[in-house]
């Protein structure tokens, strides 16, 4: 079974820490980093990666140093950029066959390979479309595509469904759940709905430490009884989002819905909820009150 | 690891400002363009020369140009030429003569015996092989340094402009084979553009040869001449004939695209940035050009000069390195200019490279 280990991880950007002592052990499972924006998740994706250097610590495949490992270790992972790049004008089919070439793919299998993953992404159709003419979601399925023909043991995505529209978003989840089995995924968001029913793991990396690492059911235990839903007046929100940490408002009829976390109930109507890894995120990561 | 080569071939070559710039090479050439200019009867007159040249030729074609009744004879250049030769030698004896009466240091001894040796005494019609290698000294190697330079500057640094450095650099063959293919791929590309250019050269001014009369059919000429007919090396102390001294030419201007290429390389994979490749790689083509015809450094010969003609773009120009006896002395080892261009060549070559897989290999992050 693999196994990636971080030991002690830092990272500073000059004066800057951007990582704290991130030390953490991943065996095959999906793995999902939430964080704020700066909060260090596309750092640490990088560093494991050997796209940067850490400052201090190191990471291991296997028990090896990646460093070391140099070829088998790159061979091992794929990866799904935040934005997915490619050079202008290179078409679908084109890109695959070149980042399989990259990826040491042999010629004799890598045209089979290449249509295997353009079907699997449902971009078949689409191969000798010019990317830069695709839309967000079809140009994040060409970076799974691209990522998957190496059949990597670790796959890492980083922020791949940002600026997707949420048909998009789904199919991108159920692709994803599909090639969890076996390999370790690691998967960097800001949109915890995306990861309901498809995280093994959830860590939390906050301002570059990790605030938490457990089954998503152990996190939300640790903000039970914290989740409030409340319906007011629509001129009482200001009031409310000024003393409680607000999650999500939604509107109906004339009033509001709102859900918000407090550590005890914060108004007689309000109505205790089970917490969801949206309030989750919400909870250790939207502006407001404390709790 | 051929599929990596051809993809990086593909690549390069889609860029459009490579053919941009041929297209403006080809026009600039097109317009500028000039002819040879010698009648049919001059360069018949030339044919009738006996080789080697006695002092009777000398004195014969001396008393002819003063009596200035050369005005309508067709071989006016010929008895230039013949005045020439004299002249290249006695300018040659004068110089042994100033060496003899200095100390005599190793360089000094090794100047005089080299030019003790150079004989001028040979006259040919030496129009093309002369236009050639001027050519090549001048347009060619301009033409050559723009195409490596919109060629290459890019090769590393579109990765990262793009963001596919994320891909190479964790993809298998991203930190080892493709910096090879690269490597590969830019030489290949300087081969090509040195082949096309010289060839180019060739015909260019067989061309040129037969823009006003037919002097294409004597091409062949002047290339058994001395060096000195050559008019930048007349003073040179070697004793090569134009062909070899082509060949030599032909050899440096190969060996200094190499090593421009491999700069090119070196400098697109350290910058990350497009803009800033193009500028520093233009810089060690172009500024050694800018400062010394800014500052006349050639004219006044200084050390300063003698330090600009060991930069790239005057290596490949190869002419100042045989203009006069530039050499460098480690104890009493005299070590002639040609020889310094070669070895520095050699050792800027063998560093970029190493340079570039240790860099790739081990350094290179996004």
């Amino acid at each position: 079974m693999n196994e990636l280990h971080l030991k002690s991880i830092y990272k500073n950007y000059k004066t800057k820490q951007v990582l704290n002592n991130i030390s953490m052990t991943f065996t095959p499972g999906v793995y999902s980093f939430l964080g704020a924006n700066g909060s260090g998740k596309t750092t640490l994706m990088r560093i494991i990666l050997n796209l940067i250097k850490p400052s201090k610590g190191a990471v291991y495949w296997n028990g090896q140093p990646i460093e070391l490992l140099g070829e088998s270790y790159r061979d091992a992972i794929g990866y799904v950029p935040q934005h997915v790049p490619f050079y202008p004008n290179m078409k679908v089919y084109d890109f695959l066959m070149y980042i399989g070439t990259l990826k040491g793919i042999a010629s004799h299998v890598l045209k089979e390979k290449v249509e295997y993953w353009l079907k699997q992404v449902n971009l078949y159709d689409d191969r000798y479309q010019k990317i830069k003419n695709l839309s967000g979601g079809m140009k994040q399925r060409v970076g799974i595509a691209q990522a998957m023909l190496n059949e990597p043991q670790l796959l890492i995505l980083d922020e791949p469904t940002a600026g997707l529209d949420p048909k998009e978003r789904i199919r991108f989840r159920s692709l994803i759940a599909n090639l969890s089995v076996n390999r370790i995924i690691l998967y960097t968001t800001h949109i915890a709905s995306d990861l309901e029913g498809l995280t093994d793991y959830v860590c939390i990396l906050n301002n570059g430490c990790l605030d938490q690492l457990d089954e998503p059911e152990i996190v939300l235990k640790k903000i039970a009884k914290q989740v409030w839903e409340i319906d007011i007046l629509p001129e009482e929100l200001n009031y409310i989002e000024e003393q409680y940490k607000v999650g999500a408002i939604e509107k109906y009829g004339g009033r509001i819905r709102v859900r918000l976390y407090h550590h005890k109930q914060p108004l007689p109507q309000a109505v205790m909820k089970e917490p969801t890894l949206e309030d989750l995120y919400l909870y250790y990561f939207s502006e407001g009150q404390s709790t | 690891m051929k599929q990596l080569i051809w993809w990086e071939w593909k690549l390069l070559w889609k860029q459009k400002l490579i053919y941009i710039m041929l297209v403006a090479i080809l026009a600039l050439l097109w317009i500028s363009k000039t002819y040879f200019s010698l009648s049919i009867e001059e360069l018949n007159a030339f044919e009738e020369i006996q080789n080697p040249i006695t002092e009777k030729d000398v004195q014969e074609a001396r008393e002819i140009l003063v009596t200035e009744k050369f005005e309508l004879d067709s071989k006016v250049n010929v008895y230039y030429r013949i005045d020439e030769a004299q002249t290249l030698m006695d300018k040659q004896y004068t110089v042994i003569n100033q060496l003899k009466a200095r100390p005599q240091t190793s360089a000094v001894e090794k100047e005089i015996k080299m030019r003790e040796q150079v004989n001028t005494m040979y006259v040919e019609m030496t129009g093309y092989p002369i236009f050639l290698s001027e050519f090549l000294s001048g347009e060619g190697l301009i033409a050559i340094g723009i195409l490596l330079l919109v060629g290459l500057y890019n090769l590393y640094a579109r990765d990262h402009q793009t963001g596919m450095v994320q891909y190479t650099l964790t993809s298998k063959f991203g930190r080892s084979k493709l910096v090879q293919a690269k490597l590969f791929v830019a030489l290949f590309y300087t081969l090509v553009i040195y082949i096309g250019t010289v060839i180019f050269s060739v015909i260019f001014n067989v061309y040129r040869a037969g823009g006003h009369v037919n002097y294409w059919m004597y091409i062949t000429e002047g290339f058994n001449s001395p060096i000195q007919f050559h008019h930048s090396l007349s003073m040179s102390p070697y004793t090569f004939t134009l062909f070899e001294f082509l060949l030599i030419q032909l050899l440096f201007l190969l060996l200094g695209s190499i090593c421009f290429s491999m700069i090119c390389l070196s400098i697109s994979s350290v910058t990350k940035n497009s803009f800033i490749s193009f500028l520093f790689s233009m810089s060690i083509f172009f500024l050694p050009f800018l400062i010394v015809n800014l500052f006349n450094l050639l004219a006044e010969r200084g050390w300063i000069a003698k330090l600009f003609i060991y930069t790239i773009p005057y290596i490949m120009q190869t002419k100042h390195l045989f203009e006069a006896f530039h050499y460098m002395q480690i104890g009493n080892i005299v070590i002639l200019a040609p020889f310094i261009a070669l070895a520095l060549l050699i050792i800027i070559m063998i560093s970029t490279i190493v340079f570039l897989k240790i860099y790739n290999k081990k350094w290179r992050y996004i």
